[in-house]
């Protein structure tokens, strides 16, 4: 049955839809409406007839607004402002336009939440990709994933297995002749330090190997001259990198020309290449044609010399080739106690993460690092998203009375959720790209800190995934962050938000609550984790090293000058501002080798491996290592041409005894006495324990002079003595001296950037997270004005109500922080166990921090409860 | 067909002189146009509506509600003393065209 009235009703909700017409127009349409019907029916038509006719007028009800809107223009050709552009449809315009107006409405308070979540994810996109780039190292080799080195695992008696990179030299050629998946194998070893001369410039150079002819071939080097498949062929070729060409050539082509290595060997550069990156595990400046090594040493099974590696052929699995390996061992590497019990192939890309014990001449580091940035950018995430979030929901019950009116003109409830959740995801996606100016400041600061060269690999351009993910991970905090309020605001009933009603229940509180809790867990959590990593830092650099490293000159020695260096020695010592003299094998930051180590009376298979330590008379008192036992080194007791040894408390703890000075002891093939035994010194990497050292006096291995000088005297004023005394007793040796310290700058240089990082990274944490904090605090407190209003009508005090407000937050926040510590101290611990060394956790420390935490709050709710509370009741209620 | 121009510049006009005859609403306007006009003039609603409330926005005609058989309002319009005026500026403006206009077909014509 056709109801005129209902039909009418019907059109007047459509009319109301259209953006020109107002309650007025609405009436007198609705009139004229009536008006033709009435006539139609007059003149015959059915009511329903001439409705349908009626209504058809009105039909294009889009047209109708502009037609509206242009009477009322003064511009000509103006379009009504309510329409999208041309070619955008209109809704999503509407829920643009709505999401602009409320952005705008709070513009501060969005405004952190998108700089907030920005920042959040260009912290995570660095910490990620220095991860990646981290975990890439020697990934540049165009055949990275085809190259592998060889492992021995060497049987060390009681201690266990001893896994060692470095083989035999005729190893890798044996490969090559032996097994069809090998396509080509080169092998390397460094050169010990020696002087190199070109006409008149002589230098120290340190990063010398000897490589094969293929070893160009088979790793990727940028060449810059000469030809790579030839340069190390012949005998007596070397290549350059560009800055060691430019030590001794300046712009000149080196090709073709001459340099000196220290035993007068005459050797021509064939090629040179860019300098090796800094994600290469393997470095070096100058390449030594192998061909130009003595062939004795070269071909010997029994002498572990050089690094090996493989290239396999493209499909070739390398589990197959170690099957074939204990055979190999049995044919060539068998029938002595030193034999390997097994090899094993370890990849490229595999090395410089390396378990710690494993022996190689490419260098390493310890993954924990990387582990700790990752950590730290994913939950600086965490605490930026959660931080979004709550904010996010915070201001969406501003917006109940949007809602409302949305659903009485005809919303759906899908059609909402797409709005809200739209929303977030827009507001999320902008803040990714507000990401990229933010990262790529944060990138500077860490080239500035790094160095440019690791700096520009952090390119987000260069790693589109990171890139992807960084999009990935903003798309899903905005649409996490927007489920929520999406579903709550939904859900309401408008009736009930026009009238007046605006509370959103119990839910809506809890959920809050329970978002800002989790915030400061996460934000007290990364405070404290930030200031452990740094103590951690400081406390490594501040360890006592067991030796004495002020006031102490280096002076690096080559095989040239050692013979003279006794006369030099002496003279040294006679020098008044001098306190001692010493020289050894190695500088005090990178330990030697392995040997083996037999206690009297012990058999050949219970031998030890143990880190041996040539040194020179004078060397420990000039280093100032403790001795707990027996005596230094000393040419007054006949010392030299007799084999002694000194052991350090980690080797005599090893060995069980308990009174070592005596005992007789044989290293690598010397038999000699203990004469000795110093405390601990840290000779490696900080992350490791220190391991037992023998101390051996060998003069001959002599690699750096020590020189100790008083506190009366300082680096600049002695070393013109030395150098004077040095042209005297070494004239045409190069003279070159640092500070020991110095040395120990670069070396933990890396560590010292990694504390100022964590530094800042703490830094920003905490004021990051008392913004969010005060943020979040201030926006549900500017909400609960109107509680408060009506509390005080009711006759609360402000007292009453600041207590009240004051109970609910702090007991909240306290919660928080008991969790936070107590998961920051259990995380800490358990990882600072990777570290040989660490610092005790501080409690205090992180009392005092909760502490801080709690005075914040407080003092934001007293600020604003205060405020709310003086205010008269009236103004409150009215505050919408 | 008159073209949308056209009957847009003659809205007014014509609305003024119709509303000169007397108080008027919105649907009898319509239908004395159709009448006057033969059926060449066929407006709607949705074209008038926006004419007369910026003439009433221009102060060139009053509205006021009126009660309808007891049970609906309606709104009439009638001139305003600037209508008038109003009416007298467009009929000489029109009427100023329409003889040049004129002229210029009887000249053509004579010519032919």
């Amino acid at each position: 049955m056709f109801n005129l009235e209902e039909a009418i009703d019907r059109w007047k909700k459509a009319m109301r839809k259209s953006q020109a017409v107002q309650d007025g127009d609405l009436a007198e349409l609705e009139g004229y409406l009536r008006d033709k019907i009435e006539d139609l029916v007059g003149q015959g038509m059915s009511e329903e007839e001439a409705f349908k006719k009626a209504e058809g007028e009105f039909a294009r009800a889009d047209r109708l607004d502009a037609d509206f809107f242009r009477a009322q223009t003064r511009k000509p050709g103006r379009r009504p402002p309510w329409q999208a552009p041309r070619f955008i449809p209109s809704l999503p315009w509407n829920y643009l336009k709505s999401a602009l107006r409320h952005f705008n409405r709070q513009r501060a308070y969005s405004l952190i939440n998108i700089v907030g979540l920005a920042l959040g994810l260009a912290a995570f996109s660095l910490g990620a990709l220095t991860a990646y780039v981290g975990f890439h190292y020697d990934a540049f080799h165009k055949n990275a994933d085809r190259i592998y080195g060889v492992v021995q695992i060497l049987p060390s008696g009681v201690q266990g297995d001893q896994h060692t990179a470095v083989t035999p030299g005729p190893l890798a050629p044996a490969f090559l002749k032996e097994f069809p998946e090998v396509e080509e194998a080169v092998r390397f070893f460094p050169s010990f330090q020696r002087v190199v001369r070109f006409e008149t410039k002589k230098f120290y150079e340190d990063r010398i190997y000897y490589a094969d002819s293929r070893f160009l071939s088979l790793f990727s080097f940028d060449r810059i001259a000469g030809n790579m498949d030839t340069a190390l062929a012949e005998p007596n070729s070397v290549v350059l990198t560009e800055t060691a060409a430019a030590r001794y050539f300046g712009a000149a082509d080196p090709i073709g020309k001459h340099l000196i290595f220290v035993d007068d060997q005459d050797r021509v550069v064939t090629g040179v290449i860019k300098d090796v990156p800094f994600d290469s595990s393997l470095g070096f400046d100058f390449l030594i044609s192998l061909t130009s090594y003595p062939e004795s040493r070269l071909n010997s099974w029994r002498t572990n010399s050089s690094s090996s590696f493989v290239l396999l052929k493209r499909g070739a699995d390398p589990r197959l080739l170690e099957a074939k390996l204990p055979g190999f061992i049995a044919k060539h590497m068998s029938g002595s106690p030193d034999s390997p019990k097994g090899l094993y192939l370890l990849p490229l890309t595999s090395f410089f993460h390396r378990p710690f014990n494993l022996r190689s001449h490419l260098a390493s580091n310890s993954p924990v690092e990387l582990y700790i940035a990752i950590a730290f950018g994913f939950i600086f995430l965490l605490l930026v998203s959660v931080n979004y979030t709550s904010l996010s929901i915070a201001r969406c019950l501003n917006r109940i009375k949007e809602v409302g009116i949305r659903k009485v003109v005809g919303a759906g409830r899908n059609e909402l959720l797409i709005q809200f959740l739209g929303e977030s995801v827009f507001l999320s996606f902008t803040a990714w790209l507000l990401s990229w100016p933010i990262f790529e400041l944060l990138r500077r600061a860490y080239a500035s800190l790094f160095g440019e060269a690791e700096g520009a690999a952090l390119s987000l351009w260069k790693h589109p995934p990171i890139l992807l993910l960084a999009l990935a991970v903003a798309l899903l905090v905005g649409i996490v962050s927007g489920l929520y309020p999406a579903f709550l605001l939904s859900a309401v009933r408008p009736v009930r938000i026009l009238k007046g009603d605006l509370s959103s229940g119990k839910k809506g509180n809890r959920a809050r609550k329970i978002l800002v809790a989790v915030q400061f867990v996460i934000a007290i959590f990364l405070v404290l984790s930030s200031i452990a990593v740094r103590r951690q830092f400081d406390y490594l650099l501040g360890l006592d090293l067991g030796f004495n490293r002020t006031n102490v000159l280096v002076v690096p020695v080559s095989d040239e000058s050692r013979a003279l260096l006794g006369p030099l020695q002496d003279s040294l010592r006679r020098q008044p501002g001098i306190i001692s003299v010493g020289g050894a094998s190695y500088l005090p930051v990178k330990a030697g080798g392995q040997t083996r180590v037999l206690p009297e009376g012990a058999a050949a298979q219970d031998a030890w491996l143990m880190d041996a330590f040539p040194v020179d008379y004078g060397f420990l008192e000039t280093m100032n290592i403790g001795l707990q036992a027996g005596r230094y080194f000393s040419p007054d007791y006949a010392d030299a041409g007799q084999n002694r040894f000194i052991l350090n408390a980690a080797a005599v703890r090893q060995l069980g005894w308990a009174e070592p000075v005596g005992k007789t002891l044989t290293v690598e093939n010397r038999t000699g006495m203990v004469i000795g035994v110093v405390r601990d010194f840290h000779f490696c990497n900080l992350i490791f324990r220190i391991p037992p050292t023998v101390l051996v006096l060998s003069p001959e291995s002599n690699r750096y002079l020590f020189i100790k000088y008083a506190d009366s005297q300082s680096a600049s004023s002695i070393r013109p003595v030395v150098e004077k005394l040095w042209d005297i007793h070494a004239p045409l040796i190069p003279f070159e001296a640092w500070r020991l310290e110095n040395v120990f700058d670069e070396a933990y240089g890396d560590m010292k950037k990694m504390g100022l990082m964590f530094g800042a990274i703490g830094l920003f944490t905490i004021l990051f997270s008392c913004m969010g904090m005060l943020g979040l605090v201030s926006f549900i407190l500017n909400a609960k004005t109107k509680e408060i209003g009506i509390r005080k009508v009711l006759g609360a005090s402000a007292n009453r109500i600041l207590r009240q407000l004051m109970t609910e937050f702090v007991s909240l926040v306290a919660i928080a922080d008991a969790i936070g510590i107590a998961a920051a101290c259990w995380v800490w611990s358990k990882i600072f166990r990777l570290y040989a060394y660490s610092s005790k956790i501080q409690f205090g420390a992180y009392l005092l921090v909760a502490l801080l935490s709690l005075i914040i709050v407080g003092t934001a709710i007293l600020s604003k409860t205060l405020s709310a509370a003086r205010q008269n009741p009236v103004d409150s209620l009215k505050y919408e | 067909m008159i073209s949308k121009n056209l009957t847009a510049a003659s809205t007014k006009p014509i609305v003024l002189a119709i509303l000169r005859q007397g108080e008027n609403y919105g649907y009898q306007i319509i239908r004395s146009v159709r009448e006057i006009s033969g059926g060449e003039h066929d407006w709607s609603e949705p074209m008038l509506y926006p004419v007369l409330k910026r003439m009433e926005k221009d102060g060139l005609i009053k509205a006021k509600w009126k009660m309808v058989e007891n049970k609906r309002f309606r709104r009439y319009y009638r001139l305003s003393e600037l209508g008038h005026a109003e009416l007298e500026k467009e009929k000489t403006q029109w009427l100023t065209i329409h003889a040049a206009f004129s002229r210029l077909l009887e000249v053509k014509a004579e010519s032919r």
